[in-house]
């Protein structure tokens, strides 16, 4: 007999609001459907009422995570449609900062996920890199989450040599630790028993349903935004697209931990080859002609878009927010399917959702 | 590098046709969009990846448009059933029995997300109080008066 487990919006087991209605039959989810809306705050429509430089400040609020490339992507919006040509070096700094919000966020989902499985030793060991991570971040920008370091024309402040030096050791640490981990990973029996043959997205599934990001890589399909379509000057780093094979949530932590050290690998290529010259554009910020773009960029959970119409006036006529959760959310029933009740957390966990980016 | 984005204006009939096409040649639909123009007519743009760049195919002034939610999947269905539950577009074809956003049978929805119609957006921005349609889309100032006062206090502060 089959029967109707609710779950959410809101539980103890999860950390945003969301409704799920798992069909089951015994232990086996049979079927699962997913409704969102419960964090709407409206801020697509608030941003209509907020000239640019306001807007700037809102949308970097969409998200406490990956707040830098909301702003950043809001802004290569609107510096598309204004005709600006972003300083070198402010670009590069925006792709350091880019990189550590992946890597701060990806330490965090691994941290989660071993939490799930009951492996909290190794939670506290990514929640613990992670605090590095996140020092780096506060030295650069002055903040934990929301950076405030991109704005319309550059960055708003400028890394120096010292803070150079100091980041470089802590990315140092961090590249040692996150080995330690992915070795963790990739030989634990906890680990495997619990994550390998789970949640299963297979490659056909996740290119019809159109996932987007590490969540797509980890079922075998190659896209990122940076090497697919690059913007910031990503064109002039070395690094790999991760994928792998398995299509499971053990895929999902493999290819989150092997792109924190590519990361690593960018913020390091971006301070050898750092160039000289502006970071903002100063008082010669141009005004905003009628128009309208989309702008991609690859988030730490995958491609998010922005698209922005100015009429010419000083606020944007429409900012069209696309979040990656909104793209890999659907994937969920499909990988429920099949599963036992209790792995249910686990692999709705395993696309990293964010429902504050997907509801904003 | 830029991202190149090209705005291809289309016709409802041809919109299908132009999603089969791209389905076929494994083209990623980036997203659906809805919004007004600069003369406060209703457009939906369907955003293909074609890399480096975007695609987009945008339809003018048609409120109802058919669901291309068989051809692409989620990929369609879930931007569709947004643009129907929050701005009030609709797809001939999309199973909209069941809300997305918010369910029927716990919350209405109402007061509870922000809910913006075109006919709403059109009257308050393109229709003043006395019924006149109003040229200008949108905002108070230009863009010109903001970055310009922006600049007279930066350069005010040294």
């Amino acid at each position: 007999m089959s029967q109707i487990i609710p779950i959410g919006p809101y539980h103890p087991s999860l950390e945003e609001p969301v409704h799920a209605r798992l069909v089951t039959e015994g232990e086996m989810i049979k079927d699962a459907e997913v409704f969102i809306g419960y964090n709407h705050r409206g801020i697509e429509k608030l941003a209509m009422e907020k000239n640019y430089i306001q807007a700037t400040t809102l949308v970097e609020r969409v998200c406490g995570i990956c707040s830098h490339v909301h702003a950043m992507t809001f802004c290569m919006a609107c510096e598309e449609i204004a005709g600006v040509n972003v300083p070198k070096k402010a670009q590069y700094i925006r792709v350091i900062i880019e990189e550590l919000e992946r890597i701060h966020s990806h330490l965090l989902w691994l941290g989660i996920a071993l939490h799930i499985i009951g492996h909290d030793s190794l939670f506290m060991k990514s929640w613990a890199d992670r605090e590095v991570c996140m020092d780096i971040l506060e030295e650069l920008t002055g903040n934990r989450v929301n950076y405030g370091m991109c704005i319309y024309g550059g960055v708003r402040r400028d890394i120096t040599k010292p803070q150079m030096e100091t980041v470089s050791k802590g990315l140092d640490l961090l590249e040692e630790s996150t080995k330690e981990l992915t070795d963790f990973i990739l030989s634990d029996k906890t680990v495997a028993l619990k994550t390998q043959g789970v949640g299963v997205l297979t490659t056909e599934d996740a290119i019809r349903i159109g996932a987007i990001g590490p969540h797509a890589r980890a079922s075998n399909v190659p896209v990122d935004v940076r090497k697919d379509a690059p913007h910031s000057s990503y064109e002039d780093f070395d690094f790999k697209v991760i994928t792998y094979h398995t299509c499971d949530v053990f895929s999902r932590a493999v290819i989150r931990a092997l792109e924190t050290l590519e990361s690593i690998k960018i913020i390091r290529q971006a301070f050898k080859q750092m160039p000289a010259g502006p970071i903002n554009l100063g008082n010669a910020i141009p005004t905003i002609a009628p128009g309208e773009y989309m702008c991609r960029n690859e988030a730490p959970r995958g491609q998010l878009s922005y698209k922005v119409v100015a009429n010419g006036t000083d606020k944007p006529a429409r900012v069209s927010i696309h979040v990656p959760t909104f793209k890999n959310a659907p994937t969920v029933p499909v990988m429920l399917k099949g599963n036992p009740v209790d792995a249910a957390g686990l692999i709705v966990a395993s696309i990293d959702p964010c429902f504050s980016c997907m509801d904003r | 590098m830029k991202q190149d984005y090209k705005i291809i204006p289309t016709e409802p009939g041809e919109i299908r046709h132009i999603a089969r096409k791209m389905r076929k040649d494994n083209v990623i639909l980036a997203m659906i969009h809805g919004y007004l123009d600069q003369d406060g007519e209703p457009v939906i743009s369907y955003d293909y990846q074609i890399e480096p760049g975007v695609e987009s195919y945008a339809v003018r002034g048609h409120k109802v448009l058919p669901s291309i939610s068989d051809i692409y999947d989620k990929a369609a269905e879930w931007p569709e059933r947004e643009l129907n539950e929050l701005f009030g577009f609709e797809f001939e074809g999309l199973d909209m029995s069941k809300r997305l956003f918010l369910p029927d049978n716990m919350l209405s929805g109402q007061g509870q997300i922000i809910v913006t119609p075109m006919d709403e957006l059109i009257r308050d921005r393109y229709v003043d109080k006395g019924g006149n349609a109003v040229s200008s889309a949108g905002g108070s100032s230009s863009s010109e008066t903001v970055f310009g006062k922006i600049n007279d206090e930066e350069r005010r502060d040294g």
